[in-house]
């Protein structure tokens, strides 16, 4: 069994174009700002929710 | 164009009121003590009153099996702290007429103050606080924009133009523009209209609820203001999420998977609400 068989499955990413509004939306957010973490957060939890969002749609028949 | 403090409560007598019914619920939104038939009584005697709340009543997002056709029937299902903030939500966006001023889009605040609502309501039930409070200051949390823009429709065109050229938080517009901002115009509605304490300090400190004071309701309404941004629910399209206060955050003490619940609740309940909001 070669090393590509036994990585695990890629992890469903949000669309390119998601990636990129959350992106704009916080676009005054510096991500190593500790003054920050609170908003940073928040971005970490919207993009985990979008790409939960992502895999489920891709497990829907 | 900078407006003077007098000028805000001027521009305040312009505005329909709320039927005094309503007056008398904002006044009293976490007093248990309001004769429910009475109530429902001179809720009735308002149709497009009745009509509003009895469509936000029925909405999924309350979960009744039954279709409600009157006020005390829906108070029976709802309870009447619900209701309360229901009739209260329908009479309010009745008061602030559309389309006044170029540039703001009315359906996008409304979307806004739709899932800002739902969403505090959804913290609130997370945090064990009233969540039908939380409702109501998480759809009365911006209204200080409706008072500039159906006051002052020209000059606040004029707020929306400078944040498009300086891509900032509206907040600062308003500031650099008006020299007051919806903050101030809020609680100055909020005096006006003679809001219950605890709605009012929500108003004023949803920007600022590390404020010592600000109270637990000023950190929900912030964290479900910021959270409503991040999730693009208004489909504005220069939409920008305004920094989140530390302290709000731990207040709120919910991880990532909890989060993510809330995320999905929020937008699964706000599209029809805002539907009838905007209505």
């Amino acid at each position: 069994m070669s090393a590509a068989d036994q990585a695990p499955a890629p992890h469903p990413a949000p669309s390119t174009a998601q990636q990129a509004r959350l992106d704009y939306l916080f676009r005054h957010h510096l991500r190593d700002d500790p003054a920050n973490a609170a908003t940073h957060a928040l971005r970490r939890c919207m993009e985990s929710y979008r790409l939960a969002a992502a895999g489920e749609a891709e497990h829907r028949p | 164009m900078k407006l003077a403090p007098e000028q805000l409560v001027e521009g305040l007598h312009d505005l329909p009121s709320p039927p005094a019914v309503v007056l008398d619920l904002l006044g009293t939104l976490e007093d248990d003590d309001i004769d429910i038939s009475v109530l429902a009584k001179k809720v009735s005697l308002d149709p497009a009153l009745t009509a509003k709340t009895l469509r936000l009543a029925n909405a999924s997002a309350f979960g009744l099996q039954v279709k409600v056709t009157t006020i005390q029937q829906a108070i029976t299902f709802l309870g009447f702290q619900t209701m309360r903030n229901l009739i209260t939500a329908a009479a309010v966006t009745g008061c602030f007429p559309t389309g006044r001023c170029s540039g703001f889009n009315d359906r996008a605040f409304w979307r806004h103050a739709s899932a800002s609502a739902v969403c505090a309501r959804a913290l609130a039930r997370r945090m064990r606080f009233n969540q039908d409070v939380a409702f109501t200051a998480g759809l009365l949390h911006d209204l200080g924009q409706l008072v500039l823009v159906c006051s002052h429709p020209d000059a606040y065109s004029a707020v929306l133009a400078w944040r498009r050229q300086h891509d900032c938080p509206l907040i600062e517009a308003e500031r650099a523009v008006l020299g007051v901002d919806h903050v101030d115009a809020g609680v100055a509605l909020a005096n006006h209209w003679h809001f219950s304490d605890v709605m009012r300090q929500a108003i004023a400190r949803h920007h600022m609820p590390e404020t010592p004071g600000a109270g637990m309701l000023a950190a929900i309404v912030h964290v479900a203001d910021a959270i409503v941004h991040a999730l693009d629910i208004a489909g504005a399209e220069d939409e920008l999420v305004p920094p989140v206060s530390a302290v709000a955050w731990e207040a709120m003490g919910l991880n990532e998977e909890a989060y993510g619940y809330l995320f999905q609740e929020t937008e699964r309940q706000c599209e029809e609400m805002s539907a009838i909001m905007a209505a």
